[in-house]
């Protein structure tokens, strides 16, 4: 049964208020003075007590959206440590991208169902066609698309899944039948799961909706998990001599959305933005790839490289290498790179504020330096939520339009 | 009290202690089978579930600062903020790329001459770095190319002016002019680069600032690689109209740049497809040790460890040596696997040692016609 599923959570409470039943039920058998009677109390209350605390994570992890699966959560057979091949490995002359799901996107306001994965539906091969399209053309062009999808890295060669990528309303529309479309590659903290993009932060309703108002335009959202292979968290980085996280996201992702989708490429279409350790991810890419991303938005980040229990070695025992990987050490140290970040935090409630206002006294040209600073709010997907309109609409502004044709159609008069 | 307040974990662990307590010594007075009994019973536990659920909520949100206050939580803080730009200043942009003086590259039998050798210096935007160099353009240049965006060699050299050398500037802008005339090679940018871009680094590697020790005093960091794959593909592509394709970037380099050459494309295959370097096994950079401290890095130096165990890169590599016999391509050709190609190549003596390479490398990176244009799909 999935960690996620709805039915696990159902069984999960179940069983709790059973335990609590059956302690009430048997409470008159433990009633004796004798030492044994008091030890079955504790053992009762105590019994009841872990059933509760289970059902109780279960739910938390679903609201958090932290672990999506079970092998998230424990790692699957596939991943250890160290070495490059920690990862799933894409099969050689693999496709660049499979889209394992397609459904109608979920307009704004709407409730939300899960996606799950399933076996591939459509291959990306050369630049073919892609099959797995929900639906007609006609109601894709009323509600966009959301696909979930797997990258194969061409150049790092990790199998990476349960990725999604939202086609705005527009995509499916006559009048950008030629358009190319900018791209928000959107990373997750960590520990998450990528559907809370589109469940918690409500990323392609919120952009949905946006459109719909004119505040923005037309976008593609790919939404990823910062870490390639739960449960290790890699604060996407090029681990020497092991998993190029960083490559991965700055290379493969690009490479393999603009091979299978009608996008546009090069730095001026291309944003990143995350939140917690996707902030830091997304801040980073872009100042270690300005050929890549012109752009990046840190909701709640931080700025200084990070390396845990959860890591594990990321840096290869260098603390010069780990320098190259914070973005603060880096303004200070080498040249700005010629990209605009926006940066979140609140003054209170977020321990990200002091390093965010630090980071933000370092930013100097060509780089240019943005901030949305809430008076209060927590380090959770409500406060995020409230900075996502504006974090979307300071996107808009600066990325490159897809432009839709303005010529009418043919004059059905003509036709005599 | 404060949703955040330090003292609220201790009250909520308080009240489940004394909760679990007064069960457990008052288990005999609600023990009997009547429903007053069991009501009792059923409120007094969870009341202590309660309590011990809101211990550990308390608990993980001050450790993971979730949510900052009571209104926080319960999402009623709905007051929003402006976009506010930071007005930091500092030095403007520099020059990408100055040009110090232009040479006319000679072609016998021609007087148009064949192409033209710029002396140049090279301000890498991304590292930081300023390098001298030299740039060929090939005789008919014109910077926005109707024939396309101009493929490019990066020559990574010691030799750029040592006169004896068929790898300094002027000979080899000399045998590439020549190889175009007798139509052996497309017109091609060259980009000439010696192969220690700073002091302290000889394998073009990005070499993290050294903190200072016993021996030696700190260093800077010196970003070689990334002048090489994010810099030089900028200045290529915005100052010469160069392609910046991978399929159209080569490099090829003697001894010292051969590690370049051979390093930058298996690290950087999306900037550099092709390259040629001189037979061997480049098992570490040259030079001195850049990154004692961290065998992990020094490992992703070692390029045989590298082509062993990381995913095999779309890059040809092309050895020469003056003899027949190759053992560092032996070795690479052995542990190479598609997409990856290794050749040998036996180079003489004569007038142009180098022009055999020129025409492999051009070959290996010019459009071929009728390739298939990857368009996108949907």
């Amino acid at each position: 049964m999935g960690l996620t599923s709805g039915s696990f959570l159902v069984t999960g409470f179940g069983v709790a208020l059973a335990g609590i039943a059956a302690t009430i039920w048997l409470w008159p058998y433990a009633a004796s003075k004798r030492i044994g009677a008091v030890l079955a109390r504790i053992g009762l209350v105590a019994a009841s007590e872990v059933l509760v605390i289970a059902a109780f994570l279960v739910l938390l992890n679903g609201y958090f959206s932290f672990y999506s699966s079970w092998s998230q959560l424990l790692g699957s057979g596939t991943v250890q440590t160290y070495g490059f091949r920690t990862a799933k490995v894409a099969k050689p002359a693999s496709a660049l991208l499979i889209v394992n799901k397609a459904e109608a996107a979920p307009l704004a306001g709407a409730q939300i169902q899960s996606l799950p994965f399933e076996p591939p539906l459509a291959v990306d091969q050369h630049g073919g066609d892609l099959l797995g399209q929900t639906g007609d053309e006609k109601a894709l062009a009323q509600s966009g698309e959301l696909l979930g999808i797997t990258i194969n890295g061409a150049y790092t060669g990790m199998s990476v899944g349960g990725a999604y990528v939202y086609l705005p309303p527009e995509y499916f529309q006559p009048a950008y039948a030629h358009a190319k479309f900018p791209v928000v590659l959107t990373i997750t903290g960590y520990p998450a799961s990528p559907w809370g993009l589109v469940d918690r932060l409500k990323v392609p309703g919120t952009a949905a909706a946006l459109v719909a108002q004119e505040k923005i335009k037309p976008t593609v959202y790919v939404m990823m998990n910062s870490s390639v292979a739960m449960p290790r968290d890699f604060e996407c980085t090029n681990i020497p001599a092991g998993l190029q996280v960083e490559t991965f996201f700055a290379q493969d992702v690009p490479l393999a959305i603009e091979h299978a989708f009608r996008v546009e490429s090069g730095p001026s279409a291309w944003a990143v933005m995350g939140y917690s350790t996707g902030g830091y991810c997304a801040v980073k890419l872009a100042m270690m790839n300005p050929n890549q991303f012109s752009l990046a938005v840190s909701l709640a980040g931080y700025y200084t490289a990070a390396q845990d229990a959860t890591t594990g070695r990321l840096f290869g025992n260098s603390s010069g290498y780990q320098n190259l990987n914070s973005p603060d050490w880096r303004l200070a140290n080498l040249p700005a790179p010629p990209v605009s970040v926006l940066v979140t935090s609140s003054r209170v409630g977020e321990n990200t504020y002091q390093g965010t206002m630090a980071f933000l006294q370092l930013i100097h040209p060509p780089m240019r330096g943005y901030a949305l600073i809430l008076p209060q709010g927590g380090h959770n997907f409500t406060s995020w939520g409230r900075e996502l309109p504006q974090s979307l609409i300071w996107l808009s502004q600066r990325l490159r339009p897809a432009e839709p044709e303005l010529s009418t159609p043919a004059d059905p008069a003509q036709k005599g | 009290m404060g949703l955040t307040s330090p003292a609220l974990p201790y009250l909520f662990a308080v009240l489940a202690v004394g909760m679990l307590l007064a069960i457990i010594i008052d288990w005999r007075a609600m023990a009997g089978r009547n429903a007053r009994s069991v009501v009792h019973r059923a409120v007094s536990l969870l009341g202590l579930q309660f309590f011990v659920l809101a211990f550990i909520f308390v608990t993980v949100n001050r450790s993971g600062e979730f949510y900052s206050s009571w209104s926080d939580l319960f999402g009623l803080e709905k007051a929003s903020a402006a976009v506010v730009a930071s007005s930091n200043s500092g030095a403007s942009r520099v020059q990408p790329v100055v040009v110090t003086s232009r040479t006319p590259v000679p072609l016998p039998g021609s007087k148009a001459g064949g192409g033209i050798l710029e002396t140049v210096t090279f301000n890498g935007q991304i590292s930081g770095l300023s390098v001298g160099g030299h740039v060929f353009l090939p005789a008919g240049y014109r910077h926005a190319s109707p024939a396309g965006h101009y493929p490019v060699i990066v020559e990574v050299s010691d030799n750029l002016t040592s006169s004896s050398s068929p790898y300094a500037a002027d000979r080899f802008a000399e045998t590439a002019a020549r190889q175009i005339a007798l139509a052996q090679l497309e017109p091609v940018i060259i980009v000439m680069v010696p192969a220690s871009v700073a002091i302290g680094d000889q394998g073009c590697l990005d070499v993290a600032a050294q903190s200072a020790s016993a021996s030696a005093p700190a260093a800077p960091p010196i970003l070689a690689a990334t002048f090489f794959t994010q810099d030089l593909r900028a200045i290529l592509e915005s100052q010469y109209g160069a392609s910046n394709d991978a399929a159209n970037w080569g490099s090829l380099g003697d001894s010292t740049g051969g590690y370049c050459a051979l390093q930058l494309a298996m690290t950087h295959s999306w900037v550099l497809s092709v390259a040629v370097a001189p037979d061997g096994t480049y098992a570490a950079p040259p030079g001195p040790v850049v990154n004692a401290g961290s065998r992990d890095l020094r490992l992703a130096e070692n390029l045989q460890w590298l082509l062993r165990n990381q995913p095999t890169q779309p890059v040809s590599v092309l050895f020469t040596s003056p003899g027949s016999s190759s053992s560092g391509a032996q070795s690479f050709a052995a542990a190479a696997t598609r997409p990856m190609h290794v050749s040998a190549l036996k180079i003489g003596g004569g007038g142009w040692p180098l022009a055999p390479v020129l025409n492999w490398l051009g070959a290996a990176i010019v459009p071929r016609s009728g390739h298939g244009s990857g368009s996108a799909a949907r």
